[in-house]
C-alpha cells in the first residue's frame, strides 16, 4: 500500500499548482551555472545562478529540468543539464589533478544529436552548435569560464541559456516538446511489459527507479526505496527491477511524490535515525502541521541547556541525526495553538480530542519512517490512521510521560530526547537503531513500549549512577502502559506524576530512602563549608547496587547516614523523614527485579524532584545534580 | 470444490514479502495465496496434485514489528554449479561471514490464518490416483501434524503450526471491509514466471481468493474436482 499510496499523493500534487513537483519526463536537481549562448553556439559568459541566501555558503539552485539518469556506473549523459565533465568535457574535482573526460563529452553531443536531430529552434540548434564547437581539450583556456573555474569544473550542474531570449533552453515549448517525444518513444521500446503491482495494469516497467533525496545518513546521491542492487535479492531468473513490476508511470510518480515529502519542511520529521515522512489522504494542510508539532514538539526551553553541547561540539556531531533545524522551523500559529490546547487538555485528565477545534479528525494520515541502508532505504515503519485517533494515541504516550520537571526543563520530551537518554554519553550515535522506530510505533498505535527500551534505561541509569528527567518520564510511561495493558489498575502503584507519599510498595519507599541519605550527605558536607563538594557522593558509589541489591548496601548506608544526620542542619527533620520509610518497610529485599528497579527509580527522582519543589533556591545537593545534568 | 480442507496455521513471526520491498523486507499485511500453497505443499503434494487456494480467514489483528538479519548479498552462481558438473574444481561453498548484508525488515507478529483449499489433479496424474485418495492422505497428514518440511510463514525462519480445521470455524478479529490493495496472487510458471496480482479485500476478516487468470499452462491441463 505504500507505493500506492504515494502514487495516490503524486496524482494530488499535480493537480495542485503550487506544489511545484515535477512532471513526468522532468525532475528536480540543483543547478550552479547556466551557460549563456549565442545563437550560433558561442559560449558568451556564464550566469551564476547560485543561491547565496543560505548564509556563506552558495547553494546550487533548484530547478526542474529533464529527467535525469541513475548513473551507478558508467558514461550516461543528461539532457541539457549535467556537470562539466559532460558540458566540457572537463573535471577537476578538489585539490585532484585535472582530469579530460572527452568520452562524457562525446555521449553528451550523441544525446542531443538522438534528440534534437532536425530541429528548427534556434535554442536547440545553439546547444548543438555549442556541443559540436566545443574542445574539451581546450576547456581550460577559455577566457569565459576563467573567473568561475574552481567552481565550474567542481561538479555542479549546468544548464544552457540562449542569450537575448527569456527563460533557459530546457523550458523552451519546442525544446520539451522534442524531449517528451523522446521519451514516449523510449518507454514504448521498453520490451518488459508486465502487470504493475500498484495499479494492476499491463504497461512497461520500469527497469531502475529513481533514487530519494533527503533521507538523513543515506548516500549523498541518493538511495532507492525499490532496488535489486545485489544477486541474492533477485528471484526467478529476473533482473533488476523485472523482479517487482512497477509501471514506468508509477514509478515516476511514487518517487517523485515522496521526494516532494522528503523536501519539504512540513511533512518530513526526524525521529532519531530514521527519517519520517507523513502525508493527509487528501487536503488537511493545518493537520499535517498540528501533527508535525505534536510528534516532535519544538522544545523551546531545552536549547540552553543541554543541546547547546550538542551544536558545539563539532559540525559532524548529532547534527544529522538531532534536529537541531528546529529553531529555523517555521510552523503556522494556529498549529502550534492546537496542539498546545490537545496538551492542556491532556494534563487536566481530559480527553484529548476536546482540544480539536477547526480541524477534521477523520482525515487519513499515512505515515511512512525511513532509514537507509547503504544504497537501500528500508521502511522502518508504516502506518495509517484518522487524525483523531493519531491525536489520542499521541496525547495518551504524552500523559503516561508526564512527570514533575525541574524548572529548567519542558515537557513533553520528543522521542530523540528518549533516545539520547539510552545512549551512552548522551550520544545519540551509539543507541540501538531499532529504537526509534519501535517507540513511535508504540506512540502512534498506543501500543506497550518496546521491551529494550525500559532495560536500555534501565542500564544506562545504572551505568550511569545517576537518574534524569527524561528517564524518570520514561520509565514511567513504560511502568503505567504496562499495567494498563495488562488490566491492571495503577491506582494502588506508584506511577503519579509526583511524589506519592501514600505509596507502599517496597521498591518505591526504598528509592525515596537512598534520595533522603543522599540528602543528608549533601547537607553534613554542606553545613561546614558551604563551597565544598564532594569528590563522591553516596550515589556515586552505591545507586547501582541500592537499586538492584538493596540487601546488601543499605545497612551500610544506614550506619553511615548516623554520622551525616548528627552534622548536618535540620538533621532531626531528615532523622525522621528516614524513620518514617524505613516504619513503612518489611526489611530489605535482597534483590529487586527490573519491573522493581524502576520503581526504585520513580521513588528516588520523584523524592529528589520533591525537595527542589519545597525549597525553590536549592542549596549545595540541587547545584552539584544541576551540574551533572549538563555535563 | 467437495475435497475441501480448512487449516489453521499460526506462528510468532511472518513475513510475506512484498516484491517491491524485498531488499529491505517489508511484508504484505496478511498472508499471500502463493505462501498459503507453500504451507499445503509442505504437509502434502505430489506431481499429481495442485493445492488452489479458496480464502483465508485473518484470525488476528495485523501487527508489524522490526527486525534486523544478517544475510548474504550474492548467490552461488549457476556457472560454478555448471563447470562442477563437468568435473572442474570449482569452490562450490559460499562464506556467509565473509559476504555480509545486514537488512532491516518489518515483519507481522503473531499471525493466524486459516487456509481454505481444495485441490486439482493435474495431468501428471496415474492409474492409482484419485481425488479421495488423496484427500485422506492430505487430512490425515493434517491431523497428524504431518509434513514433508516445516510449514513455514513467508519466510523460512518464522516456522508455523498447523491443525486442521474440523468443528466450527474459529473467528476473526477482523469487522468490516479493508481494502488490502494489490497483492500477489502467485507465479504463472507456465508464462516465464511471470507474478499475477489481485486486489486484496477483507470482509469480516475474510480474503476470497480468485482463480489464477487465463494463461497458466498448469491451469489448463488441471482438472478441478
Amino acid at each position: 500500500m505504500i507505493l500506492q499510496s504515494l502514487y495516490d499523493l503524486y496524482g494530488r500534487l499535480l493537480d495542485d499548482p503550487e506544489s511545484g513537483v515535477s512532471k513526468p519526463g522532468y525532475s528536480k536537481a540543483g543547478v550552479s551555472f547556466a551557460f549563456n549562448l549565442s545563437e550560433s553556439g558561442e559560449l558568451l559568459d556564464v550566469i551564476d545562478v547560485r543561491d547565496a541566501s543560505g548564509g556563506k555558503k552558495l547553494r546550487a539552485r533548484e530547478m526542474d529540468v529533464p529527467r535525469q539518469v541513475k548513473r551507478a556506473y558508467g558514461i550516461r549523459a543528461n539532457f541539457m543539464c549535467d556537470n562539466s565533465g559532460y558540458m566540457i568535457g572537463v573535471t577537476q574535482q578538489k585539490s585532484k589533478e585535472l582530469e579530460i573526460t572527452t568520452a562524457k563529452h562525446d555521449a553528451m553531443r550523441a544525446l542531443h544529436d538522438e534528440v534534437l536531430e532536425g530541429s528548427g529552434d534556434p535554442g536547440a540548434k545553439a546547444v548543438l552548435a555549442f556541443l559540436h564547437g566545443w574542445d574539451p581539450a581546450r576547456a581550460q583556456d577559455c577566457p569565459v569560464l576563467a573567473p568561475l573555474w574552481k567552481d565550474i569544473s567542481g561538479g555542479g550542474n549546468i544548464v544552457f541559456k540562449l542569450d537575448g531570449a527569456s527563460g533557459y533552453i530546457h523550458d523552451r515549448p519546442s525544446v520539451r516538446g522534442r524531449w517528451e517525444r523522446y521519451c514516449a518513444d523510449k518507454t514504448d521500446g521498453n520490451e518488459n511489459v508486465g502487470y504493475c503491482l500498484v495499479t494492476g495494469k499491463v504497461g512497461p516497467i520500469a527497469r531502475i527507479h529513481d533514487n530519494l533525496k533527503g533521507v538523513t545518513g543515506a548516500q549523498p546521491s541518493g538511495a532507492a526505496l525499490v532496488s535489486f542492487n545485489l544477486a541474492a535479492f533477485t528471484s526467478y531468473g529476473k533482473e533488476q527491477n523485472i523482479n517487482a513490476p512497477v509501471g514506468e508511470e508509477v514509478a515516476f510518480g511514487y518517487v517523485t511524490a515522496l521526494n516532494y515529502l522528503l523536501r519539504s519542511k512540513d511533512n518530513r520529521m526526524r525521529i532519531a535515525d530514521s527519517t519520517t515522512v507523513f502525508w493527509a489522504e487528501g487536503p488537511a494542510r493545518l493537520e499535517e502541521e498540528a501533527f508535525a508539532e505534536l510528534v516532535n514538539p519544538s522544545q523551546p526551553g531545552t536549547r540552553g541547556s543541554e543541546e547547546s553541547s550538542d551544536s558545539e561540539a563539532g559540525p559532524d556531531s548529532s547534527s544529522d541525526i538531532a534536529p537541531n533545524d528546529q529553531a529555523k522551523m517555521q510552523r503556522d500559529p494556529r498549529a502550534t495553538r492546537l496542539v498546545h490546547d490537545v496538551l492542556a487538555k491532556v494534563a487536566e485528565g481530559r480527553p484529548a480530542r476536546e482540544g480539536l477545534s477547526g480541524v477534521d479528525p477523520d482525515v487519513r494520515f499515512c505515515i511512512l519512517g525511513l532509514s537507509p541502508n547503504n544504497a537501500r532505504v528500508s521502511v522502518r515503519f508504516w502506518y495509517v490512521s484518522s487524525f483523531g485517533a493519531l491525536v489520542d494515541q499521541v496525547a495518551q504516550h504524552y500523559a503516561d510521560m508526564s512527570i514533575a520537571l525541574p524548572t529548567w526543563e519542558t515537557g513533553p520530551f520528543p522521542i530523540w530526547r528518549v533516545i539520547k537518554a539510552t545512549a551512552p554519553l548522551g550520544d545519540l550515535k551509539r543507541a540501538s537503531p531499532l529504537l526509534a522506530g519501535a517507540i513511535t510505533r508504540s506512540m502512534l498505535m498506543g501500543t506497550a513500549y518496546p521491551e529494550g527500551l525500559y532495560t536500555a534505561l534501565l542500564a544506562r541509569i545504572r551505568a550511569d549512577q545517576d537518574v534524569n528527567p527524561v528517564q524518570a518520564a520514561m520509565i514511567k510511561a513504560c511502568l503505567v502502559r504496562r499495567d494498563r495493558l495488562s488490566g491492571k489498575t495503577a491506582k494502588e502503584g506508584s506511577h503519579t506524576v509526583s511524589l506519592n507519599e501514600q505509596c507502599t510498595d517496597s521498591a518505591y519507599l526504598l528509592g525515596r530512602l537512598f534520595a533522603w541519605l543522599e540528602r543528608v550527605q549533601a547537607n553534613a558536607v554542606a553545613k561546614g563549608n558551604p563551597e565544598a563538594k564532594l569528590q563522591s557522593t553516596i550515589r556515586d558509589r552505591y545507586f547501582g547496587s541500592a537499586s538492584a541489591t538493596p540487601r546488601s548496601v543499605f545497612p551500610v548506608l544506614l550506619r553511615l547516614a548516623q554520622h551525616h544526620i548528627a552534622k548536618a542542619d535540620y538533621g532531626e527533620y531528615a532523622d525522621k523523614q528516614i524513620e518514617g520509610i524505613i516504619g513503612s518497610l518489611d526489611g530489605f529485599p535482597a534483590y529487586l527485579d527490573l519491573e522493581q528497579q524502576g520503581e526504585f527509580i520513580l521513588g528516588y527522582y520523584h523524592q529528589r524532584q520533591a525537595f527542589y519543589e519545597k525549597k525553590p533556591a536549592a542549596t549545595g545537593s540541587a547545584n552539584v545534580s544541576v551540574k551533572e545534568e549538563q555535563q | 470444490m467437495g475435497y475441501g480442507v480448512a487449516v489453521k496455521v499460526w506462528g510468532d513471526y511472518a513475513c510475506f514479502t512484498r516484491p517491491e520491498m524485498k531488499a529491505e523486507r517489508v511484508s504484505y499485511d496478511v498472508m499471500t495465496p502463493s505462501a498459503a500453497r507453500g504451507v499445503l505443499e509442505a504437509i502434502h503434494w505430489k506431481p499429481a496434485l495442485r493445492w488452489v487456494v479458496d480464502r483465508i480467514h485473518v484470525l488476528n489483528e495485523i501487527r508489524f514489528d522490526n527486525i534486523r538479519r544478517n544475510e548474504v548479498a550474492s548467490k552461488i552462481p549457476a556457472r560454478n554449479v555448471e563447470s562442477a558438473m563437468k568435473g572442474k574444481e570449482v569452490e562450490l561453498c559460499q562464506y556467509a561471514s565473509e559476504d555480509r548484508q545486514q537488512r532491516a525488515a518489518l515483519v507481522l507478529r503473531d499471525p493466524a490464518y486459516v487456509i481454505e483449499a481444495h485441490f486439482a489433479l493435474t495431468d501428471q496424474v496415474g492409474p492409482t490416483d484419485t481425488p479421495e485418495k488423496h484427500y485422506n492422505i492430505a487430512v490425515r497428514r493434517m491431523r497428524q501434524g504431518q509434513c514433508y518440511h516445516r510449514p513455514y510463514l513467508g519466510c523460512r525462519e518464522f516456522p508455523a503450526q498447523f491443525e486442521l480445521v474440523e468443528g466450527e470455524m474459529p473467528t476473526s478479529c477482523h469487522r468490516g471491509e479493508r481494502d488490502l490493495g494489490w497483492m500477489l496472487l502467485d507465479i504463472d510458471y507456465a508464462d516465464n514466471m511471470t507474478p499475477r496480482f489481485f486486489r486484496a479485500v477483507m470482509h469480516d476478516g475474510v480474503i476470497d481468493v480468485p482463480a489464477m487468470p487465463e494463461g497458466g499452462g498448469r491451469l489448463d491441463s488441471a482438472e478441478s474436482v
